[in-house]
């Protein structure tokens, strides 16, 4: 079996988003840039099937800059075998992504797609859905559970009051949700091994695919600064403002 | 001496003079928290508390009790690990309520701040000029600026950037008689005359109180790489340290030693804690680097030096975290040992340090002696090895009653500080002496060295106003 495992470079979860005023963006100067959390525990599921005996190559792609590369790394660090680098200056939106992986997997053929259900910085939840309608395969999102009987995947989701739980065929794609696992560190032999591994560059105009957006981003601005609040020294004083101030009475 | 119930009155009408009255506090329940030590073991006692808001204040205060010869204790933010903030009965100083930043001047890379500040206050402050002040310590979110100064506070940035005394430019402190020092210079350089300041950091509030501060800066970190690596043995540690040093040495900022037994501690009662690697050893080390550059260059650097570790047979395996949120959960792991140790029935704390080229044999040693004392007894040693500062902390044996194990802690003490100074060590590293370790200050300090320091309190405090019956 081969699985593919979509990867995207996001500003780290951790740091705290600013808004550049200039460019009508998210700041991305000097900023921490990770694999997308729920990308990298797509990556962590491929490797524990594979360590399972029930998958022989993992392949990571990305499509982004340059330095999406090191997302890759990141990637081929934690256990993945190949990776695929679809060059571009930003990071294109869903649709123009599920097409150039449709394209890639019309090229080699995959068993198992497992993506992210969302990436953190657009929180779209679009491009897994999208994938399975245009490869007209099978498809569970918000994967929490993942187990391979012969052919076909059952896969326990993660919805509205509670758990369900679906058997896919083969070909499937899968999103992943937290809870499906906790990924692991990459181990510096690992790191040392990934580096030998390889990367193919894949210019999208090879895919015969214009990259071009159909979503305009108009304005980014940041959520309004909360107003903190006071302290009132009497009853009669906060009736008063509330009345007065707040009007909630 | 304790206040009585009409002393106090007539001492509350005086201060009244200096302070609002909501800055002179009697309520019980609000003092309460400012009479127990963080590690919970000593509570004193105090019926009145002082929340002044600027040094004028202070310094009328201490004129005042210098005249009455009344005793205060000066407090920050009660964090302290040896109960040199606790009051047996002295009127609290607290300053908390000073803590203003007064200047920040990113081109003299320095913060002037009121002694009141929280840690994490100027680390903010300093972020938001795109600056960094390095000191990082377990209570930043809640410590203050005077207390760690008169602390001489430490901590995970130390091997890069020193304890807080190397963080100070210049000091003000009101002394005994109420006359204030005023030194609050950001100079680099001064070498004109003694460096009094130092004199009042570290020394815990006893020579005077501390009331405003102008801290160093630093160009600030925009990258930071954090690893945890298992190593062959605890020799290794320290080959390992001068590994990093001769690979990147600029880099390099914090340097932890985490022991098998302590990952377990943290991985049983940590919160969803995972070990970073899957074949952790009996010694191992969390490593940082800080760059103030945002590239691979300390990946790199960091990659290059353990791959080196493990070729020479240093490290066995390593994970160098890839996102923030796992450099957050290496660091978890070392706060979950301070945090969950005491479950192992438990724990004699100890702050210790020797040379670094003496720590491997330091532990083993101490190690071998603590078993000769009690079998099996489970010694948890960890911490900041990069500047030789170990926290030997033992555990009981398993099963063993811990009300029984609390009888050995005088012996178990003089076993461990007293190895420590049999290797040119310190019993007191980074957390002081307050009232916990004055046996340890009359049996290993070197007798001139304690005598000076008395003349020095007799100098500056003749009346004995100032946190009296600490340090010695």
């Amino acid at each position: 079996m081969k699985i593919l495992v979509p990867v995207k470079r996001v500003v780290d979860y951790n740091v705290k988003i600013r808004v550049d005023k200039e460019t009508n963006a998210v700041d991305l100067n000097n900023v921490k840039m990770s694999i997308n959390p729920f990308d990298e525990i797509a990556v962590e599921e491929a490797i524990r099937i594979k360590e399972g005996g029930k998958c022989d190559e993992i392949v990571v792609v990305s499509l982004g800059p340059e330095q999406s590369k090191e997302t890759i790394r990141n990637a081929l660090a934690m256990g993945a075998d190949r990776g695929i680098h679809v060059k571009t200056e930003h990071s294109p939106e869903p649709l123009l992504v599920a097409k150039v992986l449709a394209k890639i997997i019309e090229k080699e053929s995959f068993d198992l797609i497992i993506l992210g259900k969302q990436s953190i910085d657009d929180d779209c939840n679009q491009t897994g859905q999208m994938l399975s309608a245009l490869l007209d395969c099978s498809i569970g999102t918000y994967a929490s559970k993942i187990e391979i009987e012969n052919d076909s995947f059952v896969v326990t989701r993660e919805i509205d009051g509670g758990l369900q739980t679906i058997k896919l065929a083969k070909p499937a794609v899968l999103t992943t949700d937290l809870r499906l696992n906790e990924p692991r560190y990459a181990s510096l032999p690992n790191i040392m091994k990934a580096k030998q591994k390889t990367i193919d560059e894949v210019d999208p105009a090879d895919l015969q695919i214009e990259m071009q957006p159909k979503v305009v981003t108009k304005k980014v601005e940041e959520p309004p600064a909360r107003i903190g609040g006071g302290k009132v020294d009497s009853i009669e004083d906060l009736v008063d403002k509330l009345k007065n101030v707040s009007g909630v009475i | 001496m304790k206040l009585n119930e009409k002393q106090l009155q007539d001492f509350q009408k005086k201060f009244g003079n200096i302070l609002n009255e909501r800055d002179i506090i009697t309520d019980h329940d609000t003092i309460a928290p400012h009479l127990v030590d963080w590690v919970g073991n000593i509570s004193g006692s105090s019926a009145l508390m002082l929340t002044p808001r600027n040094s004028e204040q202070v310094s009328k205060i201490l004129r005042l009790c210098n005249e009455e010869t009344i005793a205060v204790v000066p407090q920050g933010g009660n964090t302290g690990s040896v109960a040199s903030g606790i009051p047996n009965g002295e009127i609290i100083l607290s300053l908390e309520k000073m803590n203003n930043i007064i200047s920040i001047i990113p081109e003299d890379y320095s913060i002037t701040v009121e002694s009141g500040c929280i840690l994490s206050q100027v680390q903010d402050a300093a972020q938001e000029v795109s600056r960094f002040f390095p000191l990082s310590i377990g209570s930043e979110g809640s410590c203050t600026i005077g207390g760690n100064i008169s602390t001489n506070a430490g901590g995970i940035s130390v091997l890069k950037y020193g304890n807080m005394r190397d963080l100070v430019l210049g000091l003000e402190v009101v002394l005994a008689d109420g006359r204030i020092m005023n030194n609050l210079k950001r100079l680099r350089k001064d070498n004109s005359g003694y460096a009094i300041k130092h004199m009042f950091m570290g020394a815990e509030g006893t020579l005077g109180v501390i009331t405003a501060a102008c801290l160093r800066l630093f160009p600030k970190i925009e990258n930071k790489v954090t690893a945890f690596a298992s190593l062959s043995d605890l020799d290794a540690t320290i080959q390992l340290l001068e590994t990093l040093k001769s690979f990147s040495g600029e880099l390099l900022s914090s340097y932890e030693l985490i022991p098998k037994i302590g990952l377990d501690i943290a991985l049983k009662y940590g919160d969803e804690l995972v070990s970073p690697i899957s074949d952790p050893q009996e010694w191992n080390v969390i490593i940082e680097y800080s760059d103030t550059k945002n590239n691979d260059n300390a990946n790199d650097s960091l990659e290059n030096a353990l791959g080196n570790a493990i070729e020479k047979g240093l490290v066995c395996n390593a994970a160098i975290a890839s996102s923030l949120s796992q450099a957050q959960n290496i660091w978890k792991i070392r706060k979950a040992i301070v945090e969950h140790q005491p479950k192992l029935g438990g724990e004699i704390k100890h702050d210790c340090s020797v040379p670094v080229s003496s720590v491997p044999e330091f532990i083993r040693s101490t190690t071998q002696k603590l078993i000769d004392y009690l079998p099996d007894v489970r010694p948890v040693p960890y911490g900041h090895i990069g500047d030789g500062n170990i926290h030997f902390n033992v555990c009981p044996p398993s099963n063993y009653n811990p009300d029984t194990f609390k009888q050995n802690t005088e012996e178990i003490r003089e076993i461990v500080y007293g190895n420590a100074n049999s290797f040119g060590g310190s019993f007191a590293a980074e957390h002081g002496v307050g009232q916990i370790k004055k046996k340890q200050m009359l049996n290993y300090k070197d007798e001139v060295e304690l005598q000076l320091m008395k003349d020095l309190k007799n100098f500056l405090d003749p009346k004995n106003i100032l946190n009296p019956d600490k340090i010695f």
